[in-house]
């Protein structure tokens, strides 16, 4: 999942990632503010641990 | 209900059936009877008989189990080498979009290495290794570009990562075949069990870069990104005056506290780990007695049993590799008495090499808030401090 800020408004999303994303790029506009928004991370969720009987 | 009813053969009956060896009475030992119970004592008895009388026999049983399970495991090596060979070409084409095929290229390189200098005189081996690191690299990076010429500098990058995964898996692969043609040419039992031991270690390798070539291909920071995601999370805004100071490698300004920062990473997006111990010793050799610490941020090892994305502290240098680039710090910090720190994120072999975790990059902030610290605490306002971030910058600017 790529993370993503705004730079104006602060509102925090979040999207599948796109081929040519890395972490600081700015890119996209927010929907609250349509303001810049910057890659903020890059990662995946933790696996969920197997639960033991 | 006791279904069971003992013949005075010895042989139980159930619902009127035969069924030998069940609910015979104590002393009375099977095969003492009929033709049946002496047939089922034989056909016991031969493979005792024949691993007491024949010690060969026992070894050669042992061997084809062994063998069939090296077997079974190449097979699996062979279908994840298939796999992140078919990735690369893909990903080679579509980046890439080369006007030949790219397959017989991507196969050679596949099998391209460097021959390690010769060691018998270690005199001036890291000069050495060095020199023939260089070569090797620039001269893959010259293969890579020259089959994709469509490619941005940073995917060229991506691509020599994706193509240096399929050659890790298929090297691999040509060994673990080689151990296991020659123990069974050579029936040498001790060279397949030791192939055999070390195959559940040589498998999880090979799926984590299976793994390792998706993230690639697409460009995703790897676990192994944790100490340039830490140095450019401190750089963030704040920076200034970035600048290439070694191949692949940029050092830029800032202020903490009244100390003066110079932070030195890798040149991401593209996937390069840089060469930041040429860029620190030329630092230093610049700024001479002025820098009064050099940190270190890497990815650590974890031990089975630790969490991912634990952050330890060190005294001395954190790079992995040949061991160049640290030799380098060492040697430069040695001649100007500066004190070298590092801070570490402790990962597994596994996650260093596939797509970043959210516990790494989670940890990568509090390692930032460390590394803070420890400038604000060992030296005084007006310092200046050296921090080096260690990692593959692949998806990280």
């Amino acid at each position: 999942m790529t993370h993503l800020i705004c730079l104006s408004c602060k509102t925090e999303n979040s999207r599948p990632h796109q081929e040519g994303d890395h972490v600081f790029k700015e890119t996209g506009e927010c929907p609250k503010c349509g303001g810049k928004m910057m890659i903020t991370g890059i990662y995946v969720e933790e696996p969920k641990e197997k639960k033991s009987r | 209900m006791n279904v069971y009813k003992e013949r005075e053969s010895g042989i139980a009956l159930k619902d009127g059936k035969l069924m030998p060896w069940v609910g015979l009475p104590v002393g009375q030992a099977p095969g003492s009877g009929d033709l049946l119970s002496f047939i089922i004592s034989l056909v016991w008895l031969i493979p005792w008989m024949l691993i007491l009388f024949f010690p060969g026999f026992n070894q050669k049983l042992q061997m084809r189990t062994i063998l069939m399970d090296v077997e079974r495991k190449l097979a699996k090596l062979k279908v994840i080498r298939d796999e992140v060979r078919g990735r690369t070409i893909e990903t080679v084409k579509r980046l890439g979009k080369p006007s030949e095929d790219p397959v017989q290229k991507i196969d050679e390189l596949m099998e391209f290495f460097t021959i390690p200098p010769e060691s018998m005189d270690p005199y001036g081996i890291v000069g050495k290794l060095d020199h023939l690191m260089k070569v090797g690299e620039n001269q893959f990076e010259k293969e890579v570009r020259a089959i994709s010429p469509a490619a941005e500098e940073y995917q060229v990058k991506n691509l020599s990562n994706l193509l240096d995964a399929s050659q890790t898996v298929n090297t691999l692969y040509r060994v673990v075949r080689h151990y296991y043609l020659l123990g069974k040419k050579t029936s040498n039992i001790y060279l397949v069990l030791q192939i055999q031991m070390i195959m559940p270690q040589i498998m999880e390798i090979a799926e984590a870069y299976r793994r390792a070539s998706t993230a690639l291909a697409k460009g995703q920071p790897i676990g192994d990104g944790a100490g340039a995601l830490v140095a450019a999370t401190i750089a963030q805004d704040k920076e200034r005056n970035r600048r290439e100071i070694a191949k692949d490698t940029t050092v830029s300004e800032m202020d903490l506290d009244g100390r003066r920062l110079l932070i030195v990473r890798a040149t991401g997006p593209g996937g390069t780990t840089g060469r930041t111990g040429e860029a620190v010793e030329k630092l230093v050799e610049r700024e001479k007695k002025k820098v009064q610490l050099i940190i270190t941020v890497d990815a650590q090892l974890k031990l089975e049993g630790e969490d991912t994305g634990k952050i330890n502290e060190a005294v001395g240098v954190a790079i992995g590799g040949t061991g160049v680039e640290k030799f380098r710090i060492e040697e430069v910090s040695k001649k100007y008495d500066i004190p070298i720190h590092a801070v570490l994120i402790s990962e597994s072999l596994t996650e260093a090499v596939t797509p970043m975790r959210q516990s790494i990059a989670k940890a990568a902030d509090e390692a930032s808030d460390r590394v803070k610290k420890i400038v604000t605490g060992m030296t005084e306002a007006g310092a200046t401090v050296i921090l080096a971030g260690i990692g593959n910058t692949i998806g990280i600017g």
